[in-house]
């Protein structure tokens, strides 16, 4: 259990400081004048509502009295956010070089380990239906072209 | 074309065999994900978002249309069988109906349900066809000011009643805004925020941010709560009959709950949900018996259902008529229209009558097919319950990538849904509502381009959105959402200070 406080407040700054680098990116393109506005005009007023969205933000969390929390996973389900993430990741940086059967296997086998199945050969087994039957199913039936991967092509 | 021939017309696009599966389709799967707790109709809708590209526009609206009052009918099974609400929506049916289960009369509730829940589309449809037309040729009017300030309200309305917080909403908000500002700029051609890297030029697509903020979101939101198999109630085919004196008890909740959700739908916000709550409130203070309200009264089942269900079609009167979403559910549908092109907004209805139309009129179709699928079918959808939830996350993971990775065949598409699945995590976890930041993606374009077209036909004077009739109303009422809270709070404050002031004076006179 956190402060709800101090993760909206990082929040918070975390977005002010990306808006100080999108204005900073915003005056770099022609504002023009107002009856011609160029490509650089609206991206500032977008500047100004998300700056004041955050400073807004900031100063209404600070002034709260209310002591809200936020919940993190139990210990025993912890780590089930951070692997899907994890494979989510490596499918993407790995799609590429892999293709999208070995890349879905892994995903579907990393899922199916951290929520809880136990027997290896069903996991293996389950994970390669989903892998190899997306493929199957997406790029051979509905002819939806996905990357086939090194091993494959 | 009046309503009626619109409605004629609207049938003959729903009953071709193509819009027909689609309905169906998308009826089941609404079905099957309103029973699953966990991944919600939006969650689906925003997974399925990438399928419908291929289809045509009417087909991939009316598929999406039909998930969501799908997952109404759906919720309402698991909340009054298990007392597990599978969407937000069926919370208050669960109240009544697990009670009414727990009797012994589980199918008396799940007949209510669904014929409530048809009742009340049906006549939510027949609000639709009489509301949106009239609405959308009075738009008609409207200039490139009018569309600005109408584009700039609803998103500030929907800011405003969704995050809770207005300054909250407005971050969301402005987020969603400067990401639709990466890429070609409309108006003048010219690139930006792309830093060099060429795939950003095409701009962030809504799929990727939608599946991301919903779908990825949802199943690590799920993953990290420890799953288990419910206890089921078992209902035969026998008792889905309620007895004469429930439907009499039940025919008033229903019509009441459908004409209060309407309007309810026809607000901002999420007013699916606010529809059941104020229809159990209503119920109740109405009923003769408000002491059963909890112990299984049919009355608490058969409004909320109805609410919710109205709420939906009332729901989809800003984006037929004004080309506006108050929700993510329209979001989504807006984005499906944008997608293949359509500008939504008030000349949908006269240059794609079969889009309008065959939306309207798919949905007297999904009701009446939901109706008679759903039923009989009680058994086999509670027993996806027992599906293991590793392979459903799993499954549900993989079909996202694939969905998001198609749109476009781009890699950036599958970064921007990872990311943007960890930012919908985070922001659950600290309360932020996202509906304002998928809609503001989806509108930021347009709002962008009637703000320069505004100030070009002005000749550069901002007193345009002002001093113009209709655009004065709408900054008006948009002041009035913005400032209202603001000045509604100083004047309780003026308020407790001006009663301590005069408490202390009291205090300090001394006592005769």
């Amino acid at each position: 259990v956190t402060a709800q406080k101090g993760v909206v407040l990082a929040v918070s700054a975390v977005i002010l400081v990306l808006t100080a680098a999108y204005f900073a990116e915003a005056l770099r393109y022609p504002r023009g004048v107002m009856a011609d506005p160029g490509p650089g005009l609206y991206p500032l007023i977008v500047a100004a509502i998300l700056a004041l969205g955050a400073a807004g933000t900031a100063l209404e969390t600070m002034a709260s009295r209310q002591a809200t929390t936020i919940v993190w996973p139990e210990p025993g389900t912890r780590m089930r956010p951070v692997a899907i993430l994890a494979s989510a990741v490596a499918y993407v940086l790995l799609l590429g070089w892999l293709g999208h059967p070995v890349m879905a296997t892994v995903t579907a086998l990393v899922i199916l380990h951290v929520m809880g199945m136990r027997a290896w050969p069903r996991k293996i087994a389950f994970a390669l239906l989903v892998g190899l039957g997306s493929y199957a199913l997406f790029d051979l039936v509905l002819e939806v072209p996905l990357p086939a991967g090194v091993l494959l092509t | 074309m009046n309503s009626v021939e619109g409605l004629l017309y609207g049938l003959s696009v729903a009953l071709t065999p193509e819009n027909l599966l689609a309905a169906l389709i998308g009826g089941l799967i609404g079905t099957f994900v309103g029973v699953l707790p966990g991944i919600g109709p939006v969650g689906a809708m925003a997974i399925l978002l990438s399928t419908t590209s291929a289809l045509r526009p009417e087909t991939a609206l009316i598929m999406l249309a039909s998930i969501y009052y799908g997952a109404m009918y759906g919720g309402s099974t698991t909340s009054i069988l298990v007392n597990v609400p599978g969407e937000a929506a069926s919370i208050m049916t669960a109240v009544d109906g697990h009670q009414m289960a727990k009797r012994g009369r589980a199918g008396a509730a799940l007949a209510v349900a669904a014929v409530g829940s048809f009742i009340a589309g049906t006549i939510g449809v027949i609000g639709l066809m009489l509301f949106a037309p009239p609405l959308a040729t009075f738009a008609l009017s409207f200039g490139p000011p009018e569309y600005f300030m109408l584009a700039v309200l609803g998103l500030f309305a929907l800011s405003r009643v969704s995050g809770g917080s207005v300054w909250r909403g407005l971050l969301a908000l402005g987020i969603g805004l400067a990401l639709a500002t990466i890429g070609t700029d409309i108006v003048s051609g010219r690139t930006r925020f792309t830093f060099g890297y060429l795939p950003l030029a095409q701009g962030i697509d809504i799929v990727p941010v939608a599946v991301g903020l919903y779908g990825l979101a949802e199943v690590l939101t799920v993953a990290e709560q420890a799953g288990g198999v419910p206890n089921v109630v078992k209902v035969k085919f026998a008792e889905l009959f309620p007895s004469l004196a429930e439907w009499r008890r039940a025919l008033p909740p229903i019509l009441r709950g459908t004409f209060l959700g309407f309007g309810i739908g026809l607000l901002p916000g999420p007013s699916a949900v606010i529809s059941t709550f104020a229809s159990y409130r209503l119920e109740r203070r109405l009923s003769k018996h408000p002491e059963e309200f909890g112990q299984g009264a049919i009355e608490g089942v058969a409004g909320p259902e109805a609410a919710n269900n109205a709420a939906t079609s009332g729901h989809l009167v800003p984006l037929l008529a004004l080309g506006l979403g108050f929700g993510p559910s329209v979001a989504l549908l807006l984005a499906s229209l944008t997608m293949q092109g359509i500008q939504p907004g008030p000349l949908l209805m006269q240059q794609r009558p079969e889009v309008f139309w065959g939306v309207v009129a798919s949905m007297y179709v999904g009701n009446l097919v939901l109706l008679i699928l759903n039923l009989p079918l009680v058994g086999m959808w509670v027993s996806f319950l027992r599906l293991p939830q590793s392979i459903l996350l799993a499954c549900i993971t993989i079909f996202m990538l694939i969905g998001a990775y198609s749109v476009n065949n781009s890699m950036l598409d599958l970064a921007v849904l990872v990311i943007m699945g960890i930012v919908g995590y985070l922001f659950r976890k600290i309360g932020f509502e996202l509906a304002p930041l998928v809609l503001a993606l989806v509108l930021g374009a347009y709002v962008e381009r009637s703000f320069a077209q505004s100030l070009i036909i002005s000749h550069g004077d901002p007193s345009v959105f002002a001093t113009r009739p209709i655009s004065g109303v709408l900054t008006a009422v948009l002041a009035l959402i913005l400032l209202g809270p603001l000045v509604g709070r100083l004047l309780t404050s003026a308020g407790r200070l001006n009663a301590r002031r005069i408490t202390r004076s009291e205090s300090a006179r001394p006592a005769a």
